[in-house]
């Protein structure tokens, strides 16, 4: 009787059923999209983050440099002497493999510090480092009239008038290659982001020797071929294997981590240190505890990376992680705010009804339990198209292909675009703080945003229906049940 | 049978009005009574009492070996359930059931089954010739036809008491006699008691005794005879 009463009010009262249905159906449908694209966000973010630190990495441990260290902008082309020609110019060639300068190198028993710290899982050193090559001729002091490209103006806001005048009228070629030191066979970290294009990759047995991974990008521009010997830091390392990132920008050249710290003459020094922890829910405590060990170091968590993700996939991240979520609660309350209001305005509405029915020997609990299933049902209709609503928006939204973009900052591993690789700069010196703009350029990833449907989903979208259907369930119901018998009397309504 | 000692109902708010005025009454279990009076003298009130629908300010209300007066409210859906029959002037059909569905309603509190509340309900469409309309809305049927459903659904639980509010008060002089007609028959046929509150002398002249109740105070017209 219960359900016949039920469907009957229903069917018969659609207009009433329809309204709270659509209302919840609306909330319960923005609910799911808000909830699946901001696990699409989430999952774009860490497939960007992914790309750029590695699988797996959850906490990278760093070092900022002291201000003195970055204020040192000293190019220190030490060992390279030049030849004068007949007229007077110097043509200079040189090399310098040093740190790179986005992060202070620190000792390598940080390494080992790290590992003994209580739930860290895995941990992978690297020694980031860069080689600037110059090759050039500077002219002869006072010289500065014969200068080739007498047009080109002196850009160099950031040098001093006496290296202005002293590189005036030379041309010359700067070159800057990235250079990554590895541990060998590591399943964490930068050589984690690789895939192998022709060749192999880094396997323990390569410490210690003189062998090196290029990026395939590295290997076209500079025509390096599998095999090939090629110059890192003045020494000849044998190039094993080419390779390819899912990051979009890599390291040109990569190095088994002891080979790299001999190179730079930077032996027992590592820059970087890639953290897993051994559960996932711990990553913070973890990375707390990290930072109590390692005092001076910079701990980022994967969270804290996220954060460093900039561009539209931020936007996207924002925008869902608010506007979205408020939208759907503002919604949701009014949906609640709906199916609060129809039930208890049916109710009054039925006020000779229920009286009639207590009149007859309903009890309250009955009573309210008819007001409360009504309001059940009137929200399972809702909450069932609600969820078919959802799916066919997520489905939509997916359908779009809506591709995302996402850039890191902060951390010295994601290389820079290729296009700034190097270059010749003419005429001129190079631009102020060169070196630095270079490095600050930063890694963006395409993610095509891909919104998972996860049962986790449509419960929420399920529970929030029934949830305000049982809300206005209750309330109807405490309605009904002061409603006095005797109100089947009153003729007059 | 009902005993009504000093029976006082005052309705409080901010004009308080006292219904009922100490009224006594006794109603030996079989009796016909009809009670009249001017509108807000206190009929539909009384018959609250009567009806476990309301509990006086002040006084008693027995029906049989039940004081209503002190009885929870528990109790007092129960005796609504299984003991009177309620009828009223609007009829109070449930709009979106049909003819047959509200005389089940009767039957729900008394955890019948299913099967035996649809079949006791055509039973008691029978009774009261609407058989034929058991599907029907109640907004398919017309006035005096809704009366009989809601008879029916008064008499399906085969109370001792029938009570009606101005059972007549909204139907034609012809439906009117159909339905008193029907009234007196179930009275009969099932030693039903039965208090019927009217405004109308001739539905009155049917009753074996009659009252008439003015602001509260019940005067005894016609002793049953
Ligand atoms: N629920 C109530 N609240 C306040 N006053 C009421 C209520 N019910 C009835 N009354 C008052 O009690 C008096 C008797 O009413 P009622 O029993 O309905 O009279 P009748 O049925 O004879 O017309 C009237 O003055 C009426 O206004
Ligand atoms: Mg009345």
């Amino acid at each position: 009787m219960l359900m016949t009463y039920a469907r009957r009010e229903l069917s018969r009262r659609h207009k009433q059923t329809i309204v709270v249905a659509v209302g919840l159906a609306i909330a319960v449908a923005l609910l799911m999209v808000v909830n699946s694209v901001s696990s699409g966000v989430s999952k774009a973010q860490s497939q960007v983050l992914a790309a750029v630190y590695g699988v797996g990495t959850d906490i990278t441990v760093t070092q900022r440099p002291s201000t003195s260290a970055s204020a040192q902008q000293s190019f220190g082309f030490g060992q390279g002497s030049g030849n004068s020609d007949a007229q007077g110019n110097t043509s200079v060639s040189s090399t310098v493999l040093r740190a790179s300068r986005e992060n202070q190198t620190f000792a390598d028993s940080a390494l080992g510090t790290t590992q003994h710290v209580n739930g860290v899982s895995n941990a992978v050193s690297a020694l980031v480092l860069e080689q600037t090559t110059f090759h050039g001729q500077i002219g002869a002091e006072g010289t500065s009239g014969a200068s080739p490209a007498p047009s080109s103006p002196a850009t160099g806001s950031g040098t001093s008038d006496k290296e202005r005048h002293r590189f005036g009228g030379g041309q010359f070629n700067l070159n800057s290659t990235t250079v990554t030191g590895v541990t060998p066979g590591s399943t964490l970290g930068p050589l984690s982001t690789l895939t192998v294009t022709s060749g192999r990759t880094l396997a323990s047995g390569d410490s210690g020797q003189d062998v090196a991974l290029v990026s395939s990008t590295y290997a076209k521009t500079n025509n390096i071929a599998l095999n090939q010997t090629i110059s890192v830091g003045g020494a000849n390392v044998k190039v094993v294997g080419i390779v390819d990132s899912t990051s979009s920008t890599v390291s040109d050249v990569f190095l088994p981590l002891d080979t790299a710290q001999k190179l730079a003459g930077l032996t027992g020094q590592i820059n970087e240190i890639y953290v897993q922890a051994a559960n996932s829910g711990q990553v913070d405590s973890v990375a707390t505890a990290i930072g109590k060990a390692l005092p001076s170091a910079t701990v980022s968590t994967d969270k804290t990376l996220a954060e460093s993700v900039t561009g539209s996939l931020s936007s996207a991240a924002t925008l869902v992680g608010s506007l979205g979520r408020w939208l759907s609660y503002g919604v949701l309350a009014v949906a609640f705010g709906l199916a609060i209001l129809f039930t208890v305005s049916g109710v009054n509405q039925r006020t000779r009804d229920f009286g009639t029915l207590k009149s007859i020997g309903w009890s309250n609990p009955r009573v309210v339990g008819q007001v409360a299933v009504e309001s059940l049902l009137r929200a399972a209709v809702g909450a069932i198209s609600g969820v078919v609503l959802g799916l066919i928006a997520i489905l939509v939204l997916n359908k779009l292909g809506i591709t995302l973009s996402g850039s890191t900052g902060g951390f010295s591993v994601r290389g820079r675009s290729r296009g700034e690789s190097g270059g010749t700069v003419p005429g001129g010196a190079p631009s102020g703080g060169g070196g630095g703009a270079l490095e600050r350029a930063s890694t963006a990833v395409n993610v095509v945003l891909h919104n998972p449907v996860s049962a986790e989903t449509i419960i929420i979208g399920l529970a929030a229906a029934l949830i305000g259907g049982l809300v206005a369930g209750i309330i109807g119901g405490w309605r009904a049940a002061r409603l006095r018998p005797a109100a089947a009397l009153r003729s007059v309504e | 049978m009902y005993t009504l000692t000093n029976v006082t109902k005052t309705y409080s708010g901010r004009h308080p009005v006292t219904a009922l005025d100490h009224v006594n009454l006794t109603i030996p279990d079989g009796q016909l009574v009809a009670i009249e009076g001017p509108t807000g003298g206190g009929k539909s009130t009384l018959l609250q009492m009567l009806g476990a629908l309301d509990v006086p300010s002040s006084g008693d209300v027995e029906l049989g070996d039940v004081q209503l007066a002190r009885a929870g409210e528990r109790q007092l859906t129960k005796v609504r359930a299984e003991r009177i029959g309620i009828v009223f002037q609007n009829f109070n059909l449930i709009a979106t059931l049909s003819a047959q569905e509200n005389v089940e309603t009767a039957l729900v509190p008394l955890h019948v089954s299913a099967a035996e509340r649809r079949e006791r309900a055509m039973k008691a469409l029978e009774s009261v010739n609407m058989a034929d309309r058991a599907d029907h809305l109640p907004s398919e049927l017309s006035g005096g036809q809704q009366q009989r459903v809601a008879i029916a659904r008064a008499l399906v639980k085969k109370p001792r008491v029938l009570l009606a509010d101005e059972p007549t008060g909204n139907l034609d002089v012809g439906t009117r006699d159909e339905i008193l007609e029907l009234l007196l028959e179930r009275w009969r046929a099932d030693s039903l008691t039965v208090v019927m509150v009217t405004h109308d002398p001739r539905v009155a002249e049917g009753a074996q005794r009659r009252l008439r109740i003015e602001h509260g105070t019940l005067h005894e017209t016609m002793a049953a005879g």
